[in-house]
């Protein structure tokens, strides 16, 4: 069962590298450096530096490039950028008046936790196979950068008319829905041609001239058809632009199916690290080498996994609890059904009437009915946003994905599962369509008897409601 | 950016013979050759032996129609349609919406989409789907809704303009109103934009501009796919430098964005018999008022226009006069379409004022001019605006209204009850109806 569990993380982390590897981040180490980390090996401590800074480099954009010499300014960048973006674990604390981190302090496993961290927040590893996509393929699309100023300005002038402003938004909105028809047909097309070259162009004996002829509407500069009439290289520069690339989403695709499984082990590496900590702890109490100050956020990180497990196990006992507690409630009342009920609070006799027993049974059902749709969310307004994931991002905040570092700062949830919101929106709608039966039936009943009061006159029941277009 | 056009129906297989023979001939004798490979890319493709091989797909229930209309684009010599693009049956709808669109539609389903298929498989990119039918009629109108209603959801990205052909007032059809009413309210959810030409003001057009003396539909035919073509043979929108690589999406978003209007009507100038337009010479400036008229007032053609009616600011400046100008045509947006010598000279601001449109909408989103100095068709200088406006108010009230009067004394429902169409879904048409009514009207 163990060693299943460690082949599997195994794979997990090598699809990660994997994936590193072909973001071209520099000198990614090989898995067996990820699991010697985790159990704060002192000889990947250099590797694990190497890999964050490199992947540092590549996320946060430095102002001057010139001061990556030596060990020490790598470290010292390191620690800034980690500190910049958010991070307070005790060794990136910035010292208050020394000026020296005491690099002997840090070990693998705290790297190793910075790197989880760095990945948990934000969408940093988005962010780089975007920035890697736009580097292999100029002409892709850049991942949603519209231009806002003039967006706000075509919003804004509509304000001034009145009633007419929510008909300028839908005029609005219904220009943007066909531009992003306009660009997927664009992307479509974009597919289309390639696939047009490629088979020419992987057999042995190329076409190009054809190719290119077929392609008539794609601008080919002469150039590229000069090139062409001779030999396939340009296509096959592209064709192998679009492998890479294909590979690329490929390795990233592969990652993101195995990722919960890495956070999995990412947790037993916090444990290890608070086990590690307990027995320190039992042995000199109070180490703390790096200087009195420390933020809140360092404390609530460091003995996390082990609060963490507790919480867990209290809330599972209390829940076991409860269940319990709830099946003997169940079945007493039960057996207490059938001599009477003598708990309930009436003035009348119970048992020698079952008719006023169904229609309070119908009350308190309706009541609890009114209480559900008073507090769905759609009773009171649409407020409901489900919130989105801000893509782009460069420097991640402590947002934390697996919520395991921070227990103090969790702060709100920052994003909803897909299900979650189906789930949601699907209570919505159901509330919705109950609510429209309602007020249909209520008003097709007064119009009957208004159109009944009135001499002459035929009522035509009114119409279904029209569907809505896509 | 390829269009792939679906003929329905007797009209609109005859319409669309007659587009792209249009087509072809503009293009062929176009000395543009960018402009000819480019009209070529969208509407053709390469046949076999290099010929043009049209981008469409013929339907009719009935064999007469669709054997004439190959045999005639063979016979052209130019172009022909597709081998296998079309498809049709022994027995006609009888001209009863619901037969087309409960029984036919749904029993061709696969086939009309699997031809629709192959065809959008041979374009690199599909700019958008165009249909093309009569309104009134029983397997134009009710199979064509049935059909866009199947497009709709099999090509939900793609934009698709429907061209209706609007019966005569006086039509020989006695349940045409129903027929219309039925598609037109349906068409609405699914179409992106209706783009009208009513048979009326094409039969006077011919009348009195062309000279015709003996109107046939093929003449009617012949200019409203003059229309079709000046609105969609390759221009250059006011922001590129070539020729747009998606028209049908460029012309939606610059006329129908908002989804309660979605009726076109088109005005074009100058139109004349072929024999009067080699002795007449064409000035922008009156071209530009004439057509600029044509909208205010509400006519279809440069002949009979009323003079008097003035865009709205000039009745707000005479004092106590803040109702509409009665006969003002207001229009919602307008897409300017000039082609021709010296078009860059061309002075296009008479359509740029704010009085003709609605003061929710800023006139730089409600005004869009698209220019090429190609000339189309043989016109020396040609303008073609289509407008979303309130011009077909008065014909769709009018519809709705002789519609509602046969449908208060039941008549003839039995017809369309027989193929599962219910009084319900009558009332329901009315209801869509009206309530685009009710749009235009409080524009």
């Amino acid at each position: 069962m163990q060693r299943e569990r460690s082949v599997k993380a195994k794979e997990v982390i090598e699809a990660l590298i994997k994936f590193l590897s072909v973001l071209e981040v520099d000198s990614v180490p090989c898995a067996e450096t990820f699991r010697r980390a985790k159990f704060n090996k002192q000889d990947v401590v250099q590797n694990l530096w190497d890999l964050l800074r490199s992947i540092l480099v590549k996320a946060v954009v430095l102002e001057c490039k010139c001061q990556h010499s030596d060990p020490g300014a790598q470290a010292r960048f390191v620690r800034s950028a980690l500190w910049h973006c958010g991070y307070g674990g005790r060794w990136v604390v910035p010292p208050q008046a020394d000026g020296c981190y005491g690099d002997c302090g840090v070990g693998s496993r705290e790297l190793l936790l910075a790197f989880g961290w760095m990945l948990s927040s934000g969408s940093l590893l988005e962010f780089l196979l975007g920035e890697r996509v736009l580097q292999m393929q100029p002409l892709a699309l850049p991942p949603a950068q519209c231009d806002k100023g003039k967006e706000s300005m075509g919003v804004g002038r509509g304000s001034a008319g009145g009633t007419g402003d929510l008909r300028h938004l839908q005029w609005e909105y219904g220009k943007l829905r066909y531009q992003w028809r306009a660009l997927l047909a664009a992307q479509d097309e974009r597919a289309k041609l390639i696939h047009k070259a490629s088979p020419h162009n992987s057999s042995s004996s190329p076409r190009p001239s054809l190719v290119l002829s077929d392609m008539g509407s794609q601008p080919v500069s002469p150039s590229t058809e000069a090139a062409g009439s001779g030999d396939a290289s340009p296509l096959s520069k592209e064709m192998e632009k679009t492998r890479r690339l294909n590979q690329l989403l490929e390795t990233y695709l592969q990652w993101k199916l195995l990722e919960p499984l890495f956070w999995r082990w990412m947790e037993s590496v916090i444990d290890s690290q608070s086990a590690d900590q307990c027995e320190d702890e039992g042995i000199a109490p109070t180490p703390a080498p790096q200087g009195p100050w420390m933020p809140t956020a360092v404390q609530g990180c460091c003995p996390s996994g082990d609060w963490v497990g507790r919480r867990r196990q209290h809330l599972e006992t209390l829940q076991l609890q409860t269940q319990s507690a709830l099946h003997t409630t169940r079945g007493g009342s039960s057996f207490r059904r059938g001599p009477g009920r003598q708990r309930k609070p009436s003035s009348t006799d119970p048992e020698a009437d079952p008719v006023k027993q169904l229609e309070v049974e119908r009350e308190v059902t309706s009541r609890l009915q009114g209480f559900s749709a008073a507090f769905t969310p759609t009773s009171i307004d649409n407020g409901f946003i489900p919130c989105l994931h801000i893509q782009g991002t460069p420097a991640p905040h402590p947002s934390h994905k697996p919520n395991k570092h921070g227990p103090y700062g969790a702060g709100p949830p920052g994003k909803l599962q897909a299900s979650e919101v189906i789930q949601e929106l699907r209570g919505r709608e159901a509330f919705l369509v109950r609510e429209l039966e309602e007020a249909r039936w209520v008003q097709r009943t007064a119009l009957r008897d208004q159109a009944n009061g009135l001499e002459g006159v035929i009522f035509i029941p009114p119409p279904k409601r029209c569907h809505t277009p896509p | 950016m390829s269009v792939v056009t679906v003929q329905l129906g007797q009209c609109g297989n005859q319409v669309g013979q007659e587009f792209f023979n249009v087509l072809c001939n503009d293009s062929s004798n176009a000395k543009d050759k960018h402009y000819k490979d480019c009209s070529h890319e969208r509407f053709f493709r390469e046949g076999p032996s290099q010929d043009l091989r049209a981008r469409a797909v013929l339907i009719d229930m009935e064999p007469k129609v669709i054997s004439q209309t190959i045999a005639k684009a063979v016979k052209s010599d130019k172009w022909r349609y597709g081998e296998k693009s079309h498809f049709c049956q022994k027995q006609g709808s009888g001209n009863n919406w619901a037969n087309g669109f409960s029984v036919h539609g749904p029993k061709h389903e696969e086939v009309v989409q699997d031809l629709v298929r192959k065809e959008v498989e041979q374009c690199d990119r599909l700019t958008g789907i165009l249909t093309m039918m009569s309104l009134a009629g029983g397997t134009g109108s009710g199979m064509g809704t049935y059909i866009t209603q199947c497009l709709r959801d099999t090509y939900p990205h793609t934009s698709i303009l429907n061209h209706v052909t609007w019966p005569y007032n006086t039509g020989e059809v006695i349940v045409q109103n129903y027929n219309s009413i039925l598609t037109l309210s349906h068409l609405y959810q699914f179409s992106d934009a209706i783009l009208v030409h009513e048979n009326d003001a094409v039969h006077k057009i011919c009348a009195q501009l062309m000279n015709i003396k003996h109107i046939s539909f093929n003449d009617v035919n012949k200019v409203i796919a003059h229309h079709l073509g000046s609105t969609l043979q390759p221009v250059y929108s006011t922001s590129s430098s070539c020729y747009s690589r998606n028209p049908i999406g460029e012309f939606m978003s610059s006329l129908v964005n908002h989804p309660e209007y979605k009726l076109l009507s088109v005005r074009n100038i100058p139109q004349m018999s072929s024999t009067s337009l080699a002795y007449s010479v064409f000035h922008w400036p009156s071209l530009l008022k004439h057509l600029r008229q044509m909208l205010i007032a509400n006519a279809r053609m440069e002949e009979g226009i009323d003079w008097a009616v003035r865009a709205r600011s000039v009745s707000i400046s005479d004092k106590g006069r803040t109702t509409r100008e009665p006969g003002f045509n207001k229009s919602l947006a307008n897409l300017l379409i000039l082609r021709g010598k010296d078009v860059s000279g061309a002075e296009i601001g008479g359509f740029k004022d704010p009085a003709l449109y609605v003061p929710w909408l800023p006139v730089e989103s409600a005004f869009s001019s698209w220019s090429s100095s190609v000339p189309f068709s043989g016109y020396e200088k040609s303008a073609t605006l289509v407008s979303n406006s309130q011009s077909l108010l008065a014909p769709l009230n009018n519809m709705v209204g002789k519609a509602w009067n046969m449908f208060a004394s039941r008549a003839y429902i039995h017809q369309y009850m027989k193929f599962a169409i219910s009084e319900e879904d009558f009332l329901d048409s009315f209801t869509v109806l009206e309530q685009v009514i009710s749009s235009y009207s409080q524009l």
